[in-house]
């Protein structure tokens, strides 16, 4: 007998028989569980999509009302604004008018000078008069 | 008798009973397959399921491009495969330690476990193509055909793969 004969001899079988119902029930719970398991995988899918719509649609809804909606009638938030140029004048003409008189009042007129020099005040009557 | 194709089809578009009238034609071939690779029954059979989930799961997507029987072929020698590569491991860490199957041929000198042990050393191709030829006595061509390889290479590989069997069962058996 050859060596491949003899191989072929060592794995023969003759006895090897199989309960075909037993086989096919066990099978038939086995698809039933892996249905199951994909079942449980889809609809976890399908959660897990929907709790990320909903949770940006959420979150882009949240951003815009708690930032955007109804604040801007009072409040404006125009950036190119220019807030310094807007400041009026003529308030702190006065300003500076009043405290002249009132330092004019104490009797030093260099204490008003003072006054406009830390101010650094454009002497508008003399600029008026210059212009005159 | 509807044959192999029309079953898948009836399958495919989802009808149980067909896949069962398929299972019922292969499964004793299936089985024996196994039984020639296992060290026992229960093994054998765990295998046959394991092909057969393959099968239910994959038929779903089947081209009929092969026969029936081809798709079964690879998935069994797939299978296959992996045990035997678990069962590498399981020898190497001596942690199976079953008894040798119950119907192999008591005359024999070599026994079945040991030849799986060193078919598993083989490299891919060769240990297929042995699998193929020693477990099913299939045909070269047959076995081109299975493995995607012409009947020269299978026959080559099947060369290469014996004679390196017989060298490392010669020490055992004194062959």
């Amino acid at each position: 007998m050859n060596f491949e004969d003899q191989l072929q001899n060592a794995l023969n079988i003759d006895n090897a028989a199989i309960d075909e119902t037993q086989f096919i029930s066990r099978l038939h719970a086995t698809q039933h569980k892996l249905k199951l398991q994909q079942a449980r995988f889809q609809s976890s899918m399908a959660t897990a999509v929907l709790l990320l719509i909903f949770g940006w649609a959420s979150f882009a809804q949240l951003n815009d009302s708690i930032f955007d909606i109804g604040y801007e009638q009072y409040y404006s938030y125009d950036d190119d604004y220019d807030y310094i140029s807007e400041i009026d004048s003529s308030d702190y003409d006065v300003y500076v008018a009043d405290m002249a008189l009132y330092l004019l009042d104490e009797d030093d007129v260099w204490d008003v000078l003072e006054f406009f020099e830390e101010e650094e005040y454009e002497y508008a009557f003399n600029t008026k008069e210059i212009k005159l | 008798m509807k044959t192999d194709h029309e079953l898948i089809r009836l399958f495919q578009k989802g009808d149980q009973s067909a896949f069962d009238e398929l299972l019922k034609r292969h499964l004793d071939s299936v089985y024996r397959f196994f039984v020639r690779i296992t060290i026992d029954e229960m093994d054998a059979e765990d295998l046959a399921q394991t092909v057969f989930i393959k099968c239910f799961k994959g038929l779903k997507r089947f081209r009929f491009e092969a026969e029936f029987t081809t798709y079964l072929y690879r998935a069994k020698v797939n299978t296959a495969n992996s045990y035997l590569t678990r069962n590498k491991w399981r020898n190497f860490l001596h942690l199976d330690q079953a008894p040798e199957q119950s119907y192999s041929n008591e005359d024999t000198p070599i026994s079945k476990s040991e030849i799986w042990v060193h078919v598993a050393r083989l490299p891919g191709k060769q240990r297929n193509v042995v699998m193929l030829r020693l477990n099913q006595q299939l045909p070269f061509k047959d076995i081109g055909l299975i493995l995607n390889m012409t009947e020269g290479s299978a026959k080559v590989n099947y060369h290469h793969g014996i004679n390196k069997l017989r060298e490392w069962l010669k020490d055992i058996y004194e062959l």
